[in-house]
């Protein structure tokens, strides 16, 4: 009898599940749809929902379907595999997503550059972006992937600590030095710098500007192509013996080495470093820990009156983020969205929902940005628009990860300059010799940025 | 005639279990063989067979080596270290040599309750350099120049072994105590009539009792080694350096971020024939009939 009700039960509750089960919310929308899949991180989605309101307004026969997910990359991946991915993508950063390319899933965007730009007909897309910063996406001459922030970096500083020290911003590494001596001397047991140790690769941004003010571009280009002998250079020793330097002269707080990335910029907002190397998302990702009336302002990592790099030059990025799916149902919509998504009128609201600066022309002129961006965007007209930017860590990723161990053992102290240069040499060769390796030779395109792009 | 229809009725019970191994068990190992000797980055289904190519690579590859050897410290070192401590314990457990044995029983058992991931973020913060407990702890006896833990390559290698016998000595404190428990008092008062004391009971009785089930245990400390992800991958990621690199850290590595599936595959295969034959080596020393009183 028992058994009997089992039965019924579990019959009942199959019967059931035809009339109360989960919908497909993109079958719901009809027969006309391009879906959007975003990794959801540090800016949010209301910029996704916003750029979806703004498709279906200017296209009101389309629905646009969008979600994000900080896992989205491994959600949407049986979709790759079962060649029914969406229309326009963004994974994440930190994984080699050039393989996308190597197996063709990647869709040109040649055409979608030279259309019209959204708002702006008298300018094709293409022209509305910042100089420069479209090259990291493109491969063998061919556009694939599209930025979505305009990063700068270098090392911030709490403005209201400067002022109330006397302490003034240096221009060169001599200066830097002093500066960092002083602090030690009469900060009351601040220490001058802290940086996110777990993760060397921010230190990264310190080392990698001391190689391109002491190198140049020449020196920047060789080694982001991997030519021979190029990350062996006696440039990359001397700023290998410069960061080294730092911890000998016990300017940087004890304990960093283990610092996690929010930790180290926990540490600074309380004041107990007086600076920390970072790019412009520092602010927004603090935003709710900021201290009442906490001042941050960036300066250019200092550099030498001799070197070839500018003393003021700074490090400005675009990562590669957006791409079209060659299989997705409609990859031509999937591009209209992203003419729309990266307009002039979306970028500007970008800054004001998540205070990062997209690179799109004359964004920055439609929105107030924030006090701490604006103050990168200064310091990129003070050095006249001379940005560098080191493309190898997106191009190689294990060039990268080996970048990122070899540095922190290297401000360990476990290995010597000399002996991290070896390792990045032989970590390029390794990569030389890779069959399996997508090997970049482009130029970075003159990033002279005037002021009007600002 | 009976015995047939017994072996059909057997069949169609074990069916249901059977097509779940089979499916999500034998298939996916059959196939992972197969990738293993292919170039396969995991995106689409484009597959080109590279022979023992990947093979080659992987004997060739010096991260390769440093993450088995990483692997084989951490199991070794939690091999040896957790016997020996949970035998200490629940021989001081059960034979009531501390006060308050029944509160350390717990106690010692208390991190099985929580999950890897949560004990990974707890140990980071406890040893965090500048506010973890830990520091804030030795600083208390006026120790100053204190390592700074996860992040040092020598300490945090040190540190990831001590948090995974902290996590594991519980659980074999449990067993062992058990195995303890059955034995019968008679051999121990038959000891102290034959004036044994504590440590000579220890030696000759509770020891060689024990030792069948010390033997088990070890051999599944060793599985169970060779598998460290969680722990590794929250505390340090595998660094500083590839420090804490472990064989699984370096998988997820090549297929999850590289995009070297098939590469990634052929690491796995070989960590599947090292713990494959740990597996065969416990079947064998548990071929003995076990104790009987």
């Amino acid at each position: 009898m028992r058994s009997k009700i089992m039965v019924a039960l579990l019959a009942g509750l199959y019967v059931l599940s035809f009339f109360f089960r989960g919908q497909d919310e993109k079958q719901l929308l009809g027969d006309r749809v391009v879906e959007g899949v975003f990794f959801q991180g540090g800016y949010g989605m209301q910029w996704v929902f916003d750029s979806a309101a703004e498709f279906e307004h200017a296209h009101p026969d389309i629905n646009a379907y969008v979600w994000g997910n900080p896992r989205a990359w491994d959600q949407t991946r049986p979709r790759f595999l079962a060649g029914n991915p969406p229309d326009v993508f963004w994974g994440i950063q930190n994984i080699n997503f050039w393989v996308n390319l190597q197996d063709g899933l990647v869709a040109p965007l040649d055409s979608l550059m030279q259309t019209p730009a959204y708002g702006q007909p008298d300018k094709t897309f293409g022209e509305t972006f910042f100089p420069g910063v479209l090259e990291p996406g493109q491969f063998d001459g061919r556009q694939y992937f599209l930025p979505i922030v305009y990063n700068i970096s270098g090392i911030w500083y709490n403005k209201g600590m400067f002022d109330e020290h006397g302490w003034q911003v240096p221009a060169t590494w001599d200066e830097f030095l002093a500066l960092c001596e002083l602090i030690k001397q009469t900060g009351n047991g601040i220490a001058p710098l802290t940086h996110q140790g777990k993760y060397p690769t921010y230190f990264g941004g310190i080392y990698l500007a001391l190689v391109y003010k002491l190198g140049g571009k020449q020196l920047l280009n060789a080694m982001d192509t991997l030519q021979p002998g190029a990350w062996a250079r006696p440039e990359l020793i001397e700023a290998a013996r410069l960061s080294q330097q730092l911890y000998e002269r016990d300017y940087i707080l004890s304990g960093t080495s283990s610092f996690s990335h929010t930790e180290a910029q926990m540490i600074w907002l309380q004041g107990k470093a007086a600076m920390i190397p970072c790019g412009t998302w520092l602010e927004s990702e603090m935003i709710n820990a900021l201290p009442d009336g906490f001042e941050m302002r960036i300066m250019p990592v200092p550099g030498f009156v001799d070197g070839k790099g500018g003393v003021g030059a700074i490090e400005a990025s675009s990562d590669p983020a957006f791409w079209v799916p060659t299989d997705a149902a409609h990859p031509d919509w999937g591009m209209e969205y992203l003419r729309i998504m990266l307009s002039r009128k979306l970028a500007a609201g970008f800054i004001e929902n998540v205070g990062s600066v997209q690179p799109i022309l004359g964004s920055t002129d439609d929105a107030e940005v924030r006090p701490a961006t604006r103050s990168a965007l200064d310091a990129v007209q003070a050095a006249g628009g001379e940005t560098f930017n080191f493309r190898f860590s997106s191009w190689y990723l294990e060039l990268d990860n080996e970048f990122d161990n070899a540095l922190g053992a290297l401000l360990n102290h476990d290995i010597t300059p000399e002996r991290f240069v070896e390792r990045m040499e032989a970590m390029a060769e390794r990569l030389r010799r890779d069959p399996d390796t997508l090997r970049f030779d482009s130029e970075p395109e003159q990033a002279v940025t005037t002021k009007a792009a600002l | 005639m009976k015995l047939q229809s017994d072996a059909r009725a057997g069949w169609l019970f074990v069916l249901p279990a059977l097509v779940f191994y089979v499916t999500f068990l034998v298939v996916p190992y059959a196939l992972a063989f197969g990738v293993s000797f292919a170039k396969w980055r995991g995106v689409s289904l484009h597959l080109e067979f590279v022979g023992l190519g990947n093979f080659q690579r992987m004997f060739g590859d010096p991260f390769y080596w440093k993450a088995l050897y990483n692997t084989a410290f951490f199991t070794v070192c939690t091999g040896l270290i957790v016997p020996v401590m949970a035998l200490y314990f629940s021989v001081a457990v059960t034979r009531k040599l501390v006060v308050g044995a029944r509160f350390f029983r717990i106690t010692y058992f208390f991190p099985n309750l929580i999950s890897q991931v949560a004990i990974a973020v707890l140990w980071w913060f406890a040893l965090n350099p500048e506010f973890g407990i830990l520091s804030n702890f030795l600083r208390l006896f006026g120790l100053a120049d204190l390592p700074s833990w996860l992040g040092d390559p020598d300490w945090a290698r040190r540190c990831v072994v001590a948090v995974k016998v902290w996590a594991a000595v519980g659980f074999y404190m449990v067993l062992y105590i058990s195995a303890i428990e059955g034995i019968p008092n008679d051999y121990y008062d038959a000891a102290k009539i034959d004036g044994a004391g504590e440590m000579q009971s220890f030696r000759h009785v509770t020891f060689p009792l024990l030792s069948e089930m010390m033997k088990v245990t070890v051999v599944f400390l060793l599985l169970n080694g060779f598998g460290t992800f969680d722990l590794v991958r929250i505390m340090t990621d595998g660094g500083p350096d590839r420090a804490t690199e472990t064989l699984a850290t370096y998988i997820y590595e090549n297929a999850f971020e590289l995009g070297k599936f098939g590469y990634a595959t052929t690491i796995a295969m070989s960590l599947f024939i090292i713990t494959f034959s740990l597996a065969l080596l416990s079947l064998y020393l548990q071929r003995k009939e076990a104790v009987e009183y």
